[in-house]
């Protein structure tokens, strides 16, 4: 009866093996990676080989843009957005390819380091795979870059603002936003020029994220000779802050600066206001949600600054925001956008490198796809996007928002580059 | 007791079975990586991922399967390897010591910690002593976020050197996927050999019940200290080889949900052996994986599956047999399997 | 009357440690009397309270929409705590039935692992409420939709006001307004949170101490089998205490929506296991020492922010139940049972 059991389960596990390799039929026989050597594009001597090898999909089968986001779990919020994006970037590319269908395969990285790799391996290992939008969080890209490098998988995270996400020297690694180094420069920039604070309490929510907008921002902000009144963490997922609210005003700052996300960011708006602070309260472009900070924290959010690293009104983004609205029934909630921008960006290189071999293949250069994104510009929905030659912006525009009248509103719009 | 009497009745008759099926695993799991199959990275990695929460699971199944002490910081032996590999072996400081001799350090470091920890808790009993160790596990986790001048905080360690062995960089998932099927042989072996010594039987009588071992005469703190110092040791190595593996680390891989996921695994495997702990690791760290297919419902499916797995099998996959002890021919009293 | 500045902070964070203490009583009192009865580490207890907060939501949603929060705003708030305590006490009777009973006998352990399941799927059922409820009412014969569309898109939008992957909100009634003592702000939120808690536990102490039915919950929980002899329904008694349990986790929710606005489905993890600690300290099985546990844990969080960097308060607080557990190893006030073997 026991060991029964156990057999089933081993059925069931071979099941699900054989059930989730929809790539058993495509994938080559060597097994080795499915991106084909030099050599083996002999089939046609007109295809340019590639150093890195080529994508090479065949006729009736489908063109697929990965996507490695959190998808379940407390965060899936933000990766559901995210591919919302990719969806609606495939559809108005117009849903093909040269003629190839265009898919989004979605896969959860939990905003997690080890799966993060997963899902990099499980992409590097699909024949199908254009490139990758994603990985959302930091965390998961730092450690997942390093194998789609090694499997010259192109990966264009919209999220992803640590400073090292770049730092790594690979040729697959593009960003859509600005890192986290120039959105604390406009922060301090505006909190000292524009609004003349000299003292400010920061606070961070102790994530790759949070903590080092925080820290760059503290040491910005007393090179411009403020002084920081304190420098505390929270823990994500608490409700009440009112302790570190009142530690933070201990010290009478003009003005606080919280690194972090919206869910955090909403509750300490709200409790501060509830404690009476009357000063700045300024976050980073992790706040900037309309309904998730300026909508939930209602009154107390009034009047409370962001940075967002694009610009929201770059033309297009109306028609964007009612193509969106009207598929998905509600406004992008913070990535969808910068994702509908990397899919573009990836799709229109591929659209520029594709060619279609002797044997009716659609082949795309691996080396020539990373080469076209980066030698392109492009101007999407949340701005000017243009790469150089580490994968960051070379022109960043970073604007400043306020919530006045309930509405995240932008104020100034700075721009760095050329 | 019928019941656990039905088991022993089964497994008696069937060791047999259970030696084919896990040879067979054993010779296909180390084929696989060889073999021309489709996606074929993607399931070493996944695998190896599996095989490196067995060697977890080998260490904390001396804590809570051997000794009987519930242990929900296990993620604390796990961080502390891995961190002190990482310190010594990345960019951060620029130091850069070779993996093999780090791979004892970073056990040894872990097994420091678990000695630290115990000595102030082994009076504690149960429900008590999982707390604390829930509390330990999570103040190593602070503490490796807020020592910013050691650790880097939140924004990590990266840049971690890769093992080289003859001239060989250590730098697909194949090689460590090896080099975790390496490690699981030797500590199953060692572990098999421990279970069965003095310090094993001194184990048992102690999870069997823990006044009595006392009063018969077993050093219960000795033997208790013994177990938290070894299982933190299988920790803290399995924490070099994932730092060096995922060449990148950050606290929050070290977060109460791993020590709840290795604490998951082997209960599934039975607590019984180690055998059990790499189908339950098998089972529960590769199955999330291979749901990717169900999308959206993936995690639901896997929280069902578990309820559903404890309803048919409480006991986990290969439950421990219960000791029966007899005297053997030369007057000594020895566990059963001793023989077997 | 003034007071100096270090005791005028003092007296401010005692006050939001009472609040946070409140909350944590409040979800402890589920952990240790679920322990008392089942000696078992009620693991889902923390998704329990998100579902309370998630039921608490979306009546008051309802009762908004309707125009009733505004006619009468106290009924529609008491409607709302009730809905939000029954949707909890029954999910919490719900998973005691399916996921701990088939598996009483069968060890801690692996009711420990059943929870850590049956949190899994709290939380991802109401993530994915929306999604599944897409997909029944999708559901076609032939060509025909097996539903009216009107019904669809009118169950679609309530399954959408319930649950989903965005974080949700209360609406904002509770108001800033407050008073001033001896110079300290002291808002009229956290009285509020701070006397109902306290209401709550008196009555669930007398409940337990002098009722019918608490007298069977505290015989269970000396000896289920005996209890069983002497005429005690134990099983009832079970769900009895899951059904009190659950109430006293779904008051919390709905409060933390009422006072913090903002909820989401992971919302019961943290303090889940900040409870889970506050019943250990106050000696696990405990009702008194959860109460107790609860407010010391809350407010030595509060007051080590004080002193310390902010986020050393998970240090302190963890520290604090180390040596408490190693000089009184049976929690303060002590669980009066001897702990089984595992």
């Amino acid at each position: 009866m026991k060991s029964r059991l156990i057999i089933t389960l081993f059925v069931a596990l071979t099941l699900l093996v054989s059930g989730c390799s929809p790539a058993a039929t495509a994938a080559p026989a060597t097994g080795a990676l499915p991106t084909d050597t030099p050599g083996s594009t002999s089939a046609s001597t007109s295809i340019p080989a590639d150093p890195w090898g080529n994508i090479v999909i065949p006729p009736g089968q489908s063109v697929k843009v990965g996507l490695s986001s959190a998808l379940a779990g407390g965060y899936a919020v933000y990766g559901t957005d995210m591919l919302n994006g990719v969806d609606l970037a495939i559809e108005k590319f117009g849903g093909s390819l040269h003629g190839w269908t265009l898919t989004s395969e979605g896969q959860d990285d939990g905003c997690e380091g080890a799966a993060g790799v997963t899902v990099a391996e499980q992409f590097s290992a699909d024949p199908n795979i254009l490139g990758v939008i994603g990985p959302m969080c930091s965390g998961s890209i730092v450690p997942a870059e390093d194998i789609y490098a090694a499997n010259h998988v192109v990966m264009i995270t919209p999220s992803g603002t640590a400073v090292a996400v770049t730092a790594q020297g690979y040729e697959t690694v593009f960003r859509t936003v600005p890192n986290d180094d120039l959105q604390a420069q406009v922060t301090v920039d505006y909190l000292t020029k524009e609004l003349g604070l000299t003292s400010i309490a920061i606070i961070d929510d102790q994530s790759i994220y949070g903590e080092g907008l925080a820290t760059a921002v503290k040491q910005k902000f007393e090179a411009a000779g403020g002084t920081v009144t304190s420098f505390e963490g929270i823990n994500r997922g608490e409700s009440d802050y009112s302790a570190v609210v009142s530690t933070s005003m201990t010290g009478s700052p003009q003005g606080v600066y919280f690194g972090g996300m919206d869910a955090e960011g909403m509750k300490l708006v709200v409790q501060f206001r509830a404690a009476n602070f009357s000063g700045v309260f300024f976050g980073p472009d992790g706040i900037k949600s309309q309904p998730s900070f300026a909508d939930a924290a209602g009154a107390a959010a009034e009047g409370a600054y962001m940075t967002f690293g694009a610009v929201g009104g770059a033309a297009g983004y109306d028609d964007f925001l009612a193509a969106f609205k009207a598929k998905f029934g509600g406004d992008p909630v913070a990535y969808g956008p910068g994702s509908y921008d990397a899919t573009l960006i990836l799709l229109q290189a591929a659209d520029r490198v594709a060619t279609v071999d002797a044997n009716g293949n659609l082949v795309i250069g691996r080396k020539a796809l990373a080469d076209s994104i980066r030698a392109t510009p492009f101007t999407g929905v949340t701005g000017h996007l243009e790469f150089d030659q580490s994968g960051d912006l070379k022109v960043v525009s970073i604007s400043v928002f306020q919530v006045k009248g309930g509405i995240i509103t932008p104020l100034k719009e700075y721009n760095f580059g050329q | 007791m019928t019941m656990i009497q039905n088991f022993i009745a089964v497994y008696a008759r069937k060791r047999w079975l259970l030696w084919v099926v896990l040879g067979l695993l054993a010779a296909a799991l180390l084929v696989m990586p060889l073999l021309p199959i489709p996606q074929k990275n993607l399931w070493v990695r996944i695998l190896g991922y599996a095989g490196l929460y067995i060697l977890l699971g080998l260490g904390l199944l001396i804590h809570v399967g051997f000794a009987g002490m519930l242990d929900l910081g296990f993620a604390a032996y796990y961080g502390i390897g891995a961190y002190t590999y990482a310190l010594l072996a990345s960019r951060q400081f620029d130091i850069h010591l070779p993996f093999w001799g780090m791979l004892l350090v970073g056990g040894l470091v872990a097994a420091l910690a678990g000695a630290l920890i115990s000595i102030p808790v082994l009076r504690l009993r149960g429900d008590y002593l999982a707390i604390v160790t829930l509390g330990f596990g999570e103040i190593t986790r602070l503490l490796l976020l807020n020592l910013k001048g050691l650790t880097n905080g939140s924004q990590g360690v990266i840049g971690i050197d890769k093992p080289v062995l003859f001239g060989v960089v250590f730098n697909t998932g194949t090689h460590f996927y090896y080099l975790i099927f390496l490690l699981i042989l030797l500590f199953t072996f060692l572990t098999n050999r421990l279970i069965q010594s003095r310090i094993g039987r001194a184990w048992l009588a102690i999870r069997e019940d823990e006044d009595v071992a006392e009063m018969s005469g077993v050093n219960t703190i000795w033997y208790k200290l013994l177990a938290f110092v070894l299982g933190a040791f299988i920790g803290g190595l399995g924490g070099v080889v994932f730092a060096s593996w995922q060449g990148s680390i950050f606290p929050d891989n070290f977060n109460l949900l791993v020590s709840i996921n290795v604490l998951c695994l082997i209960i599934l495997g039975g607590l019984g052996n180690q055998y059990g702990v790499i189908i339950g690791a098998l089972a529960l760290i590769a199955l999330p994986d291979m749901l990717r297919g169900f999308s959206d419902f993936r995690m639901l499916i896997f929280g069902i599956l578990l309820v559903v797995m404890m309803i048919l099998k409480p006991n986990g996959f290969l439950p421990r047999v219960p000791p029966r002890l007899e005297k053997a021919a030369d007057g000594k009293i020895k566990p059963r399997e001793d023989r077997a | 009357m003034t007071l100096s500045p270090g005791l005028h902070a003092f007296l401010g964070q005692l006050i939001n440690g009472l609040t946070v203490g409140s909350f944590y009583a409040l979800i402890a009192l589920g952990y240790t009397m679920v322990y008392g009865v089942l000696s078992m580490v009620n693991f889902a207890h923390g998704d329990i309270f998100m579902v309370g907060a998630y039921c608490g939501l979306f009546t008051i949603g309802r009762l908004q929409s309707i125009g009733y929060l505004e006619t009468n705003p106290v009924l529609a708030i008491v409607v709302t705590f009730m809905v939000g305590m029954l949707g909890a006490s029954l999910t919490g009777v719900l998973v005691e039935r399916l996921a701990y009973r088939p598996v009483r006998r069968a060890g801690r352990l692996a009711a420990l692992i059943s929870a850590i399941g049956a949190s899994i799927i709290l939380q991802e059922s109401v993530r994915l409420v929306p999604t599944i409820f897409k997909a029944i009412l999708d559901i076609k014969i032939g060509s025909h939709n097996l539903f009216p569309d009107a019904f669809i898109s009118g169950l679609l939008n309530l399954a959408k006001d319930f649950g989903g992957s965005a974080a949700k909100t209360y609406p904002a009634i509770l108001g800033t307004g407050g008073f001033t003592l001896a110079g300290v702000f002291i808002s009229y939120g956290r009285v509020l949170i701070v006397v109902l808690s306290l209401i709550i536990m008196l009555a669930l102490y007398l409940l337990v101490q002098y009722t019918r039915i608490g007298r069977a919950m505290r015989a269970v929980s000396e000896d289920k089998d005996t209890a069983s002899l002497m005429g005690v329904n134990v099983n009832r008694t079970i769900s009895t205490t899951f059904f009190i349990g659950s109430a006293l986790a779904g008051i919390a929710g709905v409060m933390v929506g009422l006072f913090y606005l903002q909820i989401r489905v992971d919302m019961g993890f943290v303090p889940g296991i900040k409870a889970f600690t506050s019943a250990v300290l106050g000696g696990i099985g405990n009702i008194p020492g959860a109460m107790l546990g609860g407010y010391i844990l809350g407010l030595v969080e509060v007051l080590s922010v004080q002193v310390l960097p902010a986020v050393y308060k998970d240090v302190v607080a963890f520290v604090i139940l180390i040596l408490t557990l190693i000089f009184m190893p049976n929690g303060l006030l002590g669980n009066r049972k001897f702990l089984k073997k595992l």
